[in-house]
């Protein structure tokens, strides 16, 4: 079953990909695969400062790369630059 | 029960429409309406290196976004005595002097009013779901959230939040 990774705002900029599909169970899975499935500057983007996670829109919480969370089937799991709204 | 309304769009919004909503759905314990509007400025403030910003877009999380809003209204609720609130943001390409963002808060009386409005304005810079690009001539630029921006929603934490904002 696989899960839907989303890249926002600068994150999605600056690697040039939207998203990609993954069929990891968990966040550890998903950090191997993503550091198989990017370039290695790639995912030195994602590892940033700030950069957060949500799982079916809610936050981790741990940070991403130290999470041992278990990603449902089929869910969304987004990568969020540092906010600035208002 | 507090009456919260959120809305994420690209159109522009109308004060007027807003406030009267906001003023007849609060109820007859309403004596206080206050109302803030923030517009896209004239400036880049954080290159400084004279390039003009000539438009601003909005990224936001559908869901998401409306969710870490709704999460600073019950905040605030939680603090002041509001009986209904509305928050308005527009996502999209913005140009200087557009309307960006709309809160209005009512309470039984002013200084409810007053806070409740500012306490939400300085959780949406930090907390909601957005994300803000300046277009200038000199090219695209990710805004990066301000330390005083990050300040004040601390402020609210440790004294009420009295601190200028740049």
């Amino acid at each position: 079953m696989t899960v839907e990774i989303k890249f926002f705002a600068s994150l999605r900029e600056r690697i040039a990909l939207a998203g990609l599909t993954s069929n990891a169970a968990s966040m550890p899975e998903l950090r191997q695969d993503l550091a198989q499935q990017l370039s290695t500057e790639a995912y030195q983007v994602l590892c940033g400062d700030g950069v957060r996670v949500a799982i079916n829109q809610a936050f981790l919480n741990d940070g991403w790369q130290e999470s041992v969370e278990t990603i449902p089937a089929g869910a969304e799991v987004a990568f969020l630059p540092p906010v600035t709204g208002g | 029960m507090s009456i919260t309304k959120i809305k994420i769009q690209t159109e522009d919004f109308d004060f007027a429409e807003h406030y009267s909503q906001i003023r007849a759905s609060g109820g007859e314990a309403v004596g206080a309406i206050a109302g803030f509007v923030g517009l896209v400025r004239d400036y880049n403030a954080h290159a400084g290196d004279g390039g003009e910003v000539t438009s601003l877009t909005l990224e936001h999380y559908p869901g998401m976004t409306e969710s870490s809003i709704e999460a600073i209204v019950q905040e605030a609720g939680a603090r002041w005595p509001l009986l209904a609130t509305t928050v308005v943001h527009r996502v999209g390409t913005l140009r200087p002097l557009d309307q960006i963002v709309m809160v209005l808060t009512a309470s039984a009386h002013r200084d409810a009013a007053f806070a409740g409005a500012e306490f939400i304005m300085d959780y949406l810079k930090t907390r909601a779901i957005l994300w803000k690009k300046e277009v200038s001539d000199k090219g695209d630029q990710w805004i990066e959230s301000t330390q005083a921006d990050q300040r004040r929603a601390v402020g609210w934490l440790q004294n009420g939040g009295n601190e200028t904002s740049d």
